[in-house]
């Protein structure tokens, strides 16, 4: 993938993402909602004179997250002009590390004073309190099997195609897969899909939240949004199984990184309007049941700034979010803490990857012929090719015109090694600095291919010379 | 019907369960034949174990205030049984109850204002 292509993903991605968690976490009108910054939304905050200092507090915090948002907008767009995918991945990341660390902080500030307002006022949490209403325990469910069960067994069956191709099962004419990529691929997009529905079913069977002492008004508001989260997650998985099908024949047909590139852009867009409709929708509802709010489960006191939950005395992993859509987990749950290191090491585990990901871009490539033999060298992958070895050679002017793609290894604008797809044959060596289009095509007595080249076409040639 | 459950109480939480769902039988918030839900799905929606929510249904089945089903599950009686005294536990409790008020200077009338507010003053002697 170009390292625009990629900028233009990450771009696609981020900048809905802010401006549906600023619509989302900031609402204008807080008189309609649930919460008012992470704060149990009260009937003494809507009466004066606590109605004036809440709207202070709301519209101070909703000035603040613009700015933020629309600084991370513009670093965003600037952010598209960078050229090397290896820097690109490495500012995307601390950039959006940096955005995610900063894009909350006038909420938690906001919840702060939100907190101690609620103390002036003299509002005491019910802490240790739960509000359950037993008509609807239980009963109130949107996420129907069948609906999920279609569109992921559509999806599967494309899985298997895949399977049975790259197994040589089945063949179609000129099909461009092998090494199981194809199967890679969209396994993984399938397996997202599967991962959804999971999360999908876990909040469809959270916690009815009890707004009122009729149960019908609870039954019709819990439903009212399962519905629209299960309508989004539905929607979600046939798109999934359409690009699955799409991304497929782009497999068999042959694909140019443009297309790919364009594909993944409007995946992603259709993704973020989506969430668009979903927290527009999540948001009449909350307005349309404003009214009807005559009981309040007050568990503000277990919200570290209105974003971490921690309740000791509550058994359930997951829980409603007091901030943004969806659910968030109980960190004083056994398999919240857990939940808690693995994120912490997947976030050191990414930082420690786009550092090689550096490494690799910007440690050169080396061509050594002595000793009888010729190696290929860079950071830790060495190939070492004994020159009695060599069966066949040839030199190539273009590598852009071979026919490739990634099984296993480094697929960058600057570097490609591993092992590749190439031509038609799979488990092909590869070892090429694209920027240079010249390389070697080596073919051993064992039967073994490699593609290399040096840093440079000059290199590249005076190897081939050698080696001729 | 909603059921208020108070984690930091000192009472049990089964035993929450079980005082809410007599008080919701009593005030005809739960009707005769009335379906409850499935342990699990109470104890889900609670946020704890199932073991509590099972000794809550327990009780409400020995005392005879509800029936479980294998099929049906738990629903509530459609004729409790009407002994027509109250258990001695319940008149300590009630003991108890009015002791305090005229320790904190309840007055009387005030005490019998609430038991008729809370037995229903239509409901036959």
């Amino acid at each position: 993938m170009s390292g625009f292509g990629f900028g233009l993903i990450m771009f696609i991605c981020l900048v809905p993402t802010v401006w549906i968690m600023f619509l989302y976490m900031y609402p204008k009108k807080w008189k309609d909602h649930k919460l008012v910054l992470g704060v149990n939304n009260r009937p003494e905050f809507k009466a004066d004179p606590a109605a004036d200092e809440v709207e202070q507090i709301v519209q101070r915090s909703r000035k603040q997250a613009f700015c933020i948002s629309l600084v991370c907008t513009a670093i965003a767009a600037v952010l598209l002009l960078l050229k090397g995918l290896a820097l690109k991945t490495f500012i995307w990341t601390v950039f959006i590390f940096v955005a995610v660390c900063i894009l909350p902080v006038p909420f938690i500030i906001g919840h702060r004073e939100m907190m101690g307002l609620k103390r002036k006022l003299g509002i005491v949490s019910d802490k240790g309190i739960n509000l359950v209403d037993l008509k609807t325990a239980g009963s109130v469910h949107a996420l129907k099997a069948v609906r999920v069960i279609i569109p992921n067994a559509v999806g599967l069956a494309v899985v298997v195609l895949a399977v049975l191709a790259d197994l040589k099962v089945i063949t179609f004419k000129d099909i461009h897969t092998g090494g199981f990529t194809a199967t890679i691929v969209m396994g993984t997009y399938w397996l997202t899909g599967l991962i959804i529905t999971f999360g999908a079913y876990i909040m469809d069977n959270m916690k009815n939240t009890v707004i009122s002492a009729d149960s019908d008004i609870n039954a019709n508001y819990n439903r009212a949004k399962k519905k629209n989260l299960a309508d989004m997650v539905v929607g979600f998985l046939w798109l999934n199984s359409i690009y699955l099908i799409i991304i497929y024949i782009m497999f068999v047909v042959g694909q140019s990184d443009m297309f790919v590139m364009i594909s993944i852009g409007a995946y992603v867009a259709v993704i973020m309007a989506e969430m668009v409709i979903f927290v527009r929708s999540n948001i009449k509802i909350d307005e349309r049941y404003q009214k009807e709010i005559s009981l309040i489960s007050d568990d503000d006191e277990y919200w570290l700034g209105g974003m971490l939950y921690y309740n000791p005395t509550d058994r359930r992993l997951m829980v409603e979010k007091h901030a943004g859509i969806g659910s968030t987990i109980n960190m004083a749950h056994p398999g919240g803490k857990i939940v808690g290191i693995f994120l912490i090491l997947s976030l050191v585990a990414t930082l420690l990857s786009i550092v090689w990901l550096g490494m690799l871009e910007s440690t050169p490539v080396r061509l050594q012929l002595d000793d009888g033999k010729l190696v290929c060298h860079q950071l830790r992958d060495e190939y070492v090719i004994p020159f009695d070895d060599i069966a066949d050679i040839e030199y190539g002017e273009d590598m852009t015109k071979l026919r490739m793609s990634r099984t296993a290894g480094v697929g960058m604008d600057t570097l490609l090694k591993g092992d590749f797809y190439v031509e038609g044959k799979n488990g092909c060596k590869v070892f090429l600095v694209p920027p240079q289009k010249a390389y070697i095509h080596i073919t051993t007595k064992s039967g073994e291919d490699y593609y290399i080249s040096g840093s440079t076409a000059e290199e590249t040639r005076e190897a081939y010379e050698k080696l001729k | 019907m909603i059921i208020r459950i108070d984690e930091l109480s000192d009472v049990p939480i089964y035993q929450q369960i079980r005082n809410q769902i007599v008080m919701g039988i009593s005030d005809g918030e739960l009707k005769a034949g009335e379906q409850l839900p499935t342990v699990r799905a109470l104890a889900l929606e609670m946020g704890i174990n199932t073991m509590t929510v099972s000794k809550a249904y327990q009780q409400l089945k020995m005392e005879g205030y509800i029936m479980t089903d294998r099929k049906f599950g738990a629903r509530v009686r459609m004729e409790i049984e009407k002994q027509g005294s109250i258990s001695d536990t319940n008149k300590t409790e009630l003991k108890r109850i009015v002791s305090e008020a005229r320790l904190s200077g309840v007055p009387k009338q005030e005490l019998l204002r609430l038991v008729e507010e809370y037995y229903g003053k239509d409901s036959q002697d």
